[in-house]
């Protein structure tokens, strides 16, 4: 398996190799990727048993309120829709690559009243952070992202320029961690680096 | 000569240290920085900059705004030259080069202005009338009209400017920053609110610079200058010059333009020229002022014929002297303050006329102290002019009439008009806030909102310094409230005292006049060179309503939009029919307020970014291939594969033979796919498709065709039992979004006792097929644990398995008819399982194939493409598809509409196979078939070719079509015309290549 692991591939990353090296002090924002995210949709009644109880056995946060997530040091979770969420590994937690295991132990909870699928093949999982994070989502996205808006713990699924997206705000800095549809994502990742260099702007990807 | 000899002292926004040079017509000029365009011309002593659209009569400077009329520019040359931007709203930069619009071959000598000379012979409308007939030469007079027609010039070549665009919210946006926008903006601004403050100067409150009021017990100058910086320093305030709020939508979505980079020289101009900012904004603060109205009298459009108050502000914002010996012409006492003020400032006013009896106020004392002549009850008759006007005609008059006998005549350099005011209304009429007609200004005002806005200050006939200060305090702080800003802490309005408010002043749509002055033009829109006699014909045609008006007379339809021009033309109107000009009322007002490049709008979104490309995880290997890619959605996919010097049909043909002997791969990870889980998919299955779904195995796949209500055929696909309560849907291509709405719109809205989780999986699988006869050899070198005998793994079924330790899920489903294995697998690894097929596939002559070939292969056997087979309006039936609605299972989408006479009647539309008679014509794809073959019309049409191509496993051209009652017409022969020839071909059943399907297991 080892090898065939070499083989894997994202478009995201062989689009951020593209982008010149710049000084991270130049940089009006920074991007980086988090390759094969473990991304798991969850679909059950919020009142369902075996939601709450899958959610624990695999150590998530708490449930979230409509257009929030919740995290902790391995997940965030992100309430999409009534009975829509997102479990999302974070970076560093060894959760990425093991969607199906954590799928099997949510599913066994759920007694068939709801469903866990994989998504973790079907998006790119892209951040944007540097001085000029929030000016470029206010051109993709047209949502409010003014702090009183929209803030740390945030999430949204809507339009990034033309292509359907969902983007959550991970920290005050702010930090915009983006999940779009592989085929969508070389638009995407053109539109953004077109959008700063029309207005002269540097973008480089974090190391 | 003197340079600027028309330059004087003073000019509170200009900078005397900061000379900048330009060209006007070829000739260069000098002028300070902050200096207008407009402000530079004149200090230049140039006031005559342009000629009208029709009869290209010379014309002037006559405002300091955006209701210009007659300085449109032909601005900078070459590709970044830009048509008829108003002199007054171009900020001066150095080097700017500027040549007037509309003068062919130079302004002082125009071949056009015989125009003039042949007006008689013009009238309004006389394009329609005119060239229209006959009939025959319209196409000869149309390209001379389209010459004449139009005023600016636009570059040939692609734009060479970029263009930002960016989504805004606010709390409160103040559109305009006098004193009424700049008070709203402090108020909101103090209570917390998220303030944006825009005007379309490119300094902010301009006119308070060099007002002589005292504000708070400030000059007003400090005032201001303290008040923009507090402003500045408020986090929640975003200041914005240069910026024209010029749409107002609804839901107080306003579009402005901000001009970044259009008062740089154009060498030192970087990033983006203006930036369109989509702003939604919870409250609209309407500070947009009031404009001047013009006069309406015989040849009052010469150059030098100016508003009163453009003549201030040229005088006291830039120190210009808009002329040296000036005449008003009035109806109201604020021209008296202005004239005063002018005259002590070294604009010499040698007379005022005066429309009306008696003169109130301060201002005409002073007037005649200071021993300037007033002329009450008089009238203008004539003008004269050179290069600017150098004399005018009055006359007394009284109850309508004119005393000719007592003719005088006046000599100056300039005259200034001012018939009162007229409020600014666009914004809050195009966001359909509804105006009333008010006699005491005669003029339209803001009445009803139609959004969450309020008007202030004169533009909502607050006039005077005091009251508008005032009046834009309170609103920006109930605006601020409103939009529900935290704290009230804006403290009080700024006192002021003046001297006056507005008088009432009495109409004049058009000056009393002699009869014999009546053939000389009186002009109501400059710009247009609408006429009274114009606005006379228009009612004399029946064009009474004011719309019909304007569109006869193309009165308010230029650039300026009859900002100031249109008010007059309705009260002309009014007289004429009898009518109160609250009846006659308004024409529209649209957006946008002023003209706005249309590069503004596509931002970025333009070229490769102008709409979305979706690309499959395989698509630069096809691009490596040069595979040209097929749209379909805003998918891209890979079409054909051409070898070195293949052409399009080539490749086509040589794919579609490979396909059925060797074996073919292909990319099919576009076709829509939906994970369907929970205890009721059956039943949703049952539901929205037309066969039984009640008895599917685990492991087995079944073709579905789901219809609309309308009992036609709305998509196919093969859908998959993963287990009793998980299957795999798959949907075409391009209906994939549509086909997941359309289930959860019948999950949430109709059928909620079902539970049935949706999840759209299109992307987490990639799909590589293997199709023909070597597929299941070249497979089975390739996976590890799934036996691919016929008998283990049969046609229309699943496994899950490896290849080469890769986990992938294998359908046996065919859309050729052959062999065929339907790989899914991890996007992330589909170029290395593509990679080891192609390997491992040379011995076989693997040959990727592309969707032209795929459409040849299926249409061989007849298979559908929903969309290309159909369009809507097709039942099952008439596909011949009747063996898929099951007619012993429960109610199903569309079921009842099968029933309607209409959709059970034997004679529609059906679909057949066609055979050119000539086996090497291929039929055109959307030719019509008809059953005769020498056509002459009226020929009824019988339907039409769906899908046609040459087939080298048939060795000759077949095609598919919808023909009506056309199961009852097999074998004969029909005709389809094309061009100038008439192709013969016999009917026959759609199925063209191995109908008893036998080598669907290899």
């Amino acid at each position: 398996m080892a090898d065939i692991l070499a083989q894997r591939q994202t478009i995201m990353s062989s689009l951020l190799a593209e982008l010149p090296a710049a000084s991270l002090s130049l940089a009006a924002v920074i991007f980086a990727e988090q390759p094969h995210r473990c991304l798991l949709q969850l679909r059950a009644k919020a009142d369902c048993p075996g939601l709450a109880k899958g959610l624990a056995d695999v150590h998530a946060p708490p449930l979230p309120d409509y257009n929030r997530f919740t995290e902790n040091p391995d997940w965030r979770l992100l309430r999409l829709g009534p009975d829509e969420w997102l479990l999302a590994g974070n970076a560093g937690s060894n959760r990425d690559g093991k969607a199906k295991e954590y799928a099997g132990i949510i599913h066994s909870h759920l007694s068939g009243r709801g469903a866990v699928v994989d998504w973790s093949e079907s998006r790119a999982s892209l951040s944007l952070s540097g001085p000029e994070a929030r000016g470029l989502m206010m051109r993709a996205c047209p949502l409010d992202l003014h702090p009183s808006a929209f803030a740390s713990g945030h999430c949204a699924q809507t339009r990034l320029a033309q292509a359907p997206g969902l983007f959550w705000q991970s920290d005050a800095a702010p930090r915009y961690e983006i999940l779009i549809l592989n085929s969508y994502s070389e638009y995407l990742w053109r539109w953004l680096l077109t959008s700063l260099a029309s207005r002269g702007l540097e973008a480089t990807r974090e190391t | 000569m003197k340079t600027q000899p028309y330059r004087l002292d003073g000019g509170s926004l200009i900078d005397r240290e900061r000379s900048l040079s330009f060209q006007f017509n070829g000739k260069s000029y000098q002028g300070y920085a902050g200096d207008s365009l407009a402000s530079a011309l004149l200090a230049n002593g140039v006031i005559w900059t342009s000629r009208s659209f029709k009869y290209h009569r010379p014309r002037g400077i006559y405002s300091a705004g955006a209701e210009e009329p007659n300085a449109l520019m032909q601005l900078e040359r070459g590709a970044h030259t830009q048509p008829n931007p108003q002199a007054t709203l171009i900020e001066l930069y150095d080097r700017l080069v500027a040549d007037s619009a509309n003068c062919w071959p130079a302004l002082k000598f125009d071949i056009s202005s015989i125009n003039d000379y042949l007006s008689p012979f013009l009238p309004a409308a006389f394009y329609y009338k005119t060239f229209m007939w006959p009939r025959a030469l319209w196409h000869s007079y149309e390209w001379i009209i389209r010459k004449a027609a139009g005023i600016g010039k636009a570059h040939p070549g692609a734009d060479p400017d970029s263009y930002d665009k960016l989504h805004a919210f606010c709390d409160v946006l103040v559109a305009g920053s006098g004193a009424a926008g700049l008070t709203a903006a402090l108020a909101a601004g103090r209570c917390g609110a998220r303030v944006i403050l825009a005007d379309l100067d490119w300094q902010l409150a301009a006119h308070l610079s060099y007002a002589e009021e005292e504000i708070d017990g400030k000059p007003a100058k400090i005032w201001r200058s303290e008040t923009l910086s507090e402003l500045q320093a408020l986090p929640n305030v975003t200041l914005l010059p240069r910026t024209t709020v010029f749409g107002y939508y609804d839901h107080n979505y306003l579009l402005m333009a901000e001009r970044l980079t259009d008062h740089f020289p154009i060498m030192d101009r970087k990033g983006p020229r203006q930036r369109l900012w989509r702003l939604r904004a919870k409250e609209v603060v309407l500070a947009t002022g009031a404009f001047e109205r013009p006069l309406v009298f015989p040849n009052n459009d010469r150059p030098g014929i100016m508003l009163a108050s453009a003549a201030e502000i040229y005088r006291f914002r830039y120190g210009v002297a808009a002329g040296k010996n000036a005449v008003i012409v009035t109806n109201n006492d604020e021209a008296y303050q202005r004239a005063y003020r002018l005259h002590q400032s070294g604009v010499n006013i040698r007379a005022i006329v005066d429309l009306r009896e008696i003169s109130s106020g301060p201002f005409s004392n002073r007037m005649r102290q200071a021993g300037v002549e007033i002329f009450s009850s008089c009238t203008v008759l004539d003008s004269k002019a050179g290069d600017r006007v150098r004399e005018i005609e009055i006359a007394p008059h009284s109850g309508g009439e004119v005393m000719h006998t007592q003719r005088k005549r006046l000599s100056c350099d300039i005259l200034l008009v001012s018939g009162g005011y007229i409020p600014n209304v666009h914004l809050f009429s195009q966001s359909q806030g509804k105006l009333r007609f008010d006699a005491r200004l005669n003029a339209f005002l803001p009445d009803q909102p139609g959004q969450a806005h309020r008007p202030c200050g004169a533009a909502r006939g607050v006039f005077g310094l005091a009251e508008c200060l005032i009046d834009g305090f309170q609103a920006g702080q109930e605006a601020a409230a409103a939009a529900g800003a935290a704290h009230a802490g804006s403290g009080a309005p700024p006192k002021c005292e003046t001297e006056a408010g507005l008088s009432p002043h009495p109409a004049f749509w058009q000056l009393p006049c002699l009869k014999s002055e009546r053939r000389k033009k009186r002009f109501v829109d400059f710009h247009n060179d609408v006429t009274v006699d114009d606005l006379a014909l228009a009612q004399r045609e029946g064009y009474q309503s004011i719309e019909h008006t304007k569109r006869y007379t193309t009165l308010g339809l230029a650039p300026d939009q009859g900002k100031f021009s249109s008010i007059n033309a309705y009260g002309i109107v009014a007289d004429m029919t009898g009518r109160s000009v609250g009846e006659v009322g308004t024409t529209t007002f649209r957006p946008a307020y002023s003209p706005v490049p249309m590069g503004l709008f596509g931002g970025i979104d333009k070229g490769q970014l102008i709409d979305p490309i979706r690309k499959t995880p395989l698509h630069d290997w096809h691009a490596a291939q040069s595979a040209p890619f097929e749209n379909v959605g805003a998918w891209h996919r890979a079409w054909y594969y051409p070898k070195s010097q293949e052409t399009f049909y080539q490749a086509v043909q040589r794919e579609v033979v490979s396909a059925r002997l060797g074996v073919g791969i292909f990319d099919a990870s576009t076709l829509g796919k939906i994970d369907l889980q929970g205890p009721d998919v059956r039943t949703l299955l049952n539901r929205v498709y037309t066969n039984a779904w009640t008895k599917l195995a685990p492991g087995r796949c079944r073709y579905g065709l789901m219809l609309g209500e309308d009992g036609m055929v709305m998509d196919d696909g093969v859908t998959t039992c993963l287990s009793d309560h998980h299957f795999h849907m798959t949907t075409t291509t391009g209906a994939a979004a549509r086909i997941f709405h359309w289930l959860e719109r019948w999950l949430q809205c109709e059928w909620t006792d079902l539970e049935v989780y949706c999840s759209s999986v299109t992307e987490q699988w990639a799909n590589i097929i293997l199709n023909g006869p070597m597929a299941r050899r070249l497979l089975a070198e390739l996976v590890d644990d799934i036996d691919l005998a016929a008998g283990d793994f049969p046609f229309m079924s699943m496994q899950d398995g490896h290849i080469r330790g890769l986990p992938v899920r294998i359908f046996r489903i065919s859309f050729t008819g052959e062999l065929s294995f339907e790989i899914n697998v991890a996007p992330s690894y589909a170029l290395t399982l593509w990679q080891w097929c192609m390997e491992a596939g040379e011995k076989y002559q693997i040959t990727p194939y592309g969707t032209e070939a795929l459409h040849v292969l299926r249409a061989e056997k007849g298979f559908i493409i929903v969309g290309q087979e159909t369009d809507g309006a097709q039942t099952p039936g008439d596909l011949g598809m009747d063996w898929i609605v099951s007619t012993t299972k429960g109610d199903f989408i569309g079921k009842r509409s099968l029933s309607r006479s209409d959709t059970a009647r034997s004679d529609r539309k059906h679909l057949v196979g066609l055979l050119p008679v000539i086996p090497s014509r291929v039929l055109p794809e959307g030719g019509q078939i008809i059953d005769i073959a020498d056509p002459r019309p009226p020929v009824p049409m019988l339907g039409h070719v769906t899908s046609s191509y040459f087939s080298p496993n048939l060795g000759r051209s077949f095609a598919l079509a919808l023909l009506a009652n056309g199961r009852a017409r097999m074998g004969q022969t029909l005709y389809i015309p094309w061009e100038d020839q008439v192709i013969a071909a016999v009917v026959t059943e759609p199925r063209f290549f191995d109908v008893e399907g036998r080598r669907i297991d290899g």
